[in-house]
């Protein structure tokens, strides 16, 4: 299913978590639902290379780059050995991320248990920004989606307080705004509106793959970018808002600057599929470490692995380990059988992904409109959740219109309350006083990065102007 | 383009000064136990910075290089089919709770289809039937989620 979801272009792993999360609730056991949508989110970083190669469009956006030498190839007829390279770079890729999820998570819980609410305000704050920052061309439009997506969290009953806030008057309103609904709303219908818009029928450049496996020219060439791309991507994806979309840019560029001859590079060069695609799979990994050993998701898609959590009485946290060792371990065994798995079924079976490629966005489009629809209808069989989903629809859909990222708004909407709460309750702790953020070691180192950050954009940003670029470029 | 901008500024600036003047509301209770309102307090106050932030930005006149002409909004009538699309989204769950979800659902399919993207009758009315009656067998017999039955009890 994660494969589909990551060859089809319209529908990405985020949106689909959300449009699968009811038919969660039928499933009795917290860890093989979030088995299944942890599968969904990996298996889509697989799928996406194939609509990047064949058809230069990414089925999802950690697959862009993957169109720049992946098309190249297809071109020149090696689409097969690009297939070949991006499915076994994704596999060794996403065992890095195994093992590194497998013995770095446990300590880093150990460690996160000394955690008190300033570390905690200052652990969302120092993700907030990481996610602003990285998010897209605008930092300005960044720390507006953020800001967007914290007062959306607040809507509802206060937890300290119990009285409703922002709420209009709405009764509906005081159970607070659905993640689901927004995610729904702006990844799903705000996406299929924004496409509408567009007019071009996509041509596959080709429906006979050959030579699926790379050859050991090919391999000679992309091993260690493979490797490269692994460990950067395993990194990169630790990050709160960093993810697989900026590891397989990085891991591109990075490429790119090392290699001998980078003039290949844009014209078919295998490494320019491994890296990308070895760094998305094993970000996509490693982004499962803040959710399982902090409790903090590091972008929209994992936000809805925490949400499910929730659903299912799991409360993601430094102790979820330690509480429920069953989901932790049951997630790490199930992805190293989904890893081989998804090495073993994409190769031989690209040639149905093909065919699915086929099949009209005229077509999808309403049914992924419907799924959305029903979806979020079916949650509380409620028709004002199914009216703010189209409300938020609408509002995706200017979003990408006026080039503001939905990420930030979803990532800040899901760690807002964390947020709210933890600087309420330090505030308490310390009548009042900001200090405390500041005397507490891990707190105060927290905060000593997110400056270096705020620092360093500002820097960036000085120096790009003396050259004459924009500073956010 | 840059009105745009300036006008999704002026719509944040709006929303900000709704979040200060709720909060203030709701009260921000003394530094040692913020109330409700505290955090809302200033993130109106941040987003109302940022979107004069914006609205400065994109002040003037759009500007393009000698020969080209500025990037619209929407090139010509791009904006009819996400308005339509949108329309249809709209009129299924407004007749959704009146005729059922059933055949809502099916006229959803059929106007989409054939209005928006010109398939034929025939090709609209299988998916129309083919989605549908996944739709139903998914939602309303596995899953056990009652879907609206209008009128007519469909």
């Amino acid at each position: 299913m994660g494969t589909a979801i990551g060859v089809l272009p319209g529908l990405g792993p985020a949106a689909t978590i959300a449009l699968l999360l009811p038919i969660t609730f039928k499933i009795p056991s917290p860890l093989t639902a979030v088995i299944m949508l942890s599968g969904i989110y990996y298996g889509a970083m697989y799928g996406g290379s194939t609509t990047s190669i064949l058809l230069n469009i990414p089925g999802e956006a950690a697959s862009v780059v993957t169109c720049i030498d992946g098309y190249e190839m297809a071109r020149q007829g090696r689409a097969g050995a690009a297939l070949g390279m991006a499915a076994i770079g994704s596999f060794f890729a996403g065992t890095i991320g195994i093992l590194g999820l497998q013995f770095l998570a446990p300590p880093l819980a150990s460690f996160a248990l000394q955690f008190g609410p300033p570390e905690y305000a200052a652990l969302t704050f120092l993700g907030l920004l990481l996610a602003v920052y990285l998010s897209g061309t605008s930092v300005l439009k960044g720390v507006i989606t953020g800001i967007l997506g914290l007062a959306l969290s607040l809507v509802g009953l206060d937890s300290v307080a119990g009285i409703p806030r922002y709420t209009l008057g709405l009764l509906e309103l005081q159970g607070g705004i659905d993640i689901i609904t927004v995610i729904m709303g702006l990844f799903g219908v705000g996406e299929i509106l924004y496409n509408m818009e567009s007019t071009t029928e996509v041509k596959i450049l080709t429906t006979k793959i050959e030579h699926i496996y790379p050859t050991l020219k090919d391999w000679a060439a992309s091993k260690y970018a493979v490797v490269r791309g692994s460990f950067l991507g395993f990194f990169i994806g630790l990050l709160p808002g960093g993810g697989a979309i900026i590891a397989s840019l990085v891991s591109y560029a990075v490429e790119k600057r090392l290699s001998s001859f980078p003039d290949r590079f844009g014209k078919g060069a295998i490494e320019g599929v491994a890296a990308p695609e070895s760094a998305n799979n094993s970000a996509a990994t490693s982004s499962f470490i803040p959710l399982l050993s902090l409790g903090i998701p590091g972008n929209p898609a994992i936000a809805m692995i925490f949400a499910a959590l929730l659903i299912h009485g799991v409360q993601p946290s430094p102790s979820l380990i330690t509480e429920h060792p069953e989901v932790f371990w049951g997630v790490v065994a199930s992805m190293y059988i989904g890893n081989a798995m998804l090495l073993v079924l994409n190769l031989p079976l690209v040639g149905i992904w093909v065919q699915l490629l086929k099949v009209r966005y005229a077509i999808l489009a309403p049914i992924i409109c419907m799924v959305c629809l029903i979806g979020v209808f079916s949650f509380q069989s409620s028709f004002f959740d199914v009216w703010v989903m189209l409300i938020f629809g609408v509002i995706g859909y200017f979003m990408r219109k006026l080039g503001f990222e939905s990420g930030p708004l979803i990532l800040a909407f899901v760690l807002g309350p964390i947020f709210e709460l933890s600087i309420r309750q330090s505030l308490r702790l310390s009548h009042g006083s900001p200090e405390i953020f500041f005397t507490r070691p891990i707190s105060a180192a927290l905060l000593a990065v997110a400056a270096l950050v705020i620092i360093g954009y500002f820097s960036i940003g000085t120096r790009r102007k003396k050259k004459g670029h924009s500073p956010s470029s | 383009m840059k009105k745009w901008q300036r006008s999704s500024g002026y719509l944040l600036m709006a929303y900000a000064m709704f979040l200060v003047y709720q909060s203030l509301q709701l009260s921000l209770g003394p530094p040692g136990q913020p109330g409700p309102g505290f955090l809302g307090f200033f993130l109106g106050l941040a987003l109302g910075v940022c979107s004069i932030g914006l609205i400065f930005l994109n002040r003037g006149p759009e500007k393009c290089e000698s020969g080209f002409t500025p990037k619209s909004f929407w090139e010509g009538e791009a904006w009819r089919k996400p308005l339509i699309s949108l329309g249809a989204l709209v009129l299924f769950v407004a007749i959704m709770g009146l005729i059922g979800a059933i055949p809502a659902m099916i006229l959803f399919f059929l106007f989409w289809l054939r209005s928006l993207e010109k398939t034929g009758w025939t090709l609209a009315a299988l998916v129309a039937l083919i989605a549908t009656g996944s739709f139903y067998l998914i939602f309303a017999r596995f899953l056990q989620i009652p879907l609206p039955k209008g009128l007519l009890f469909i």
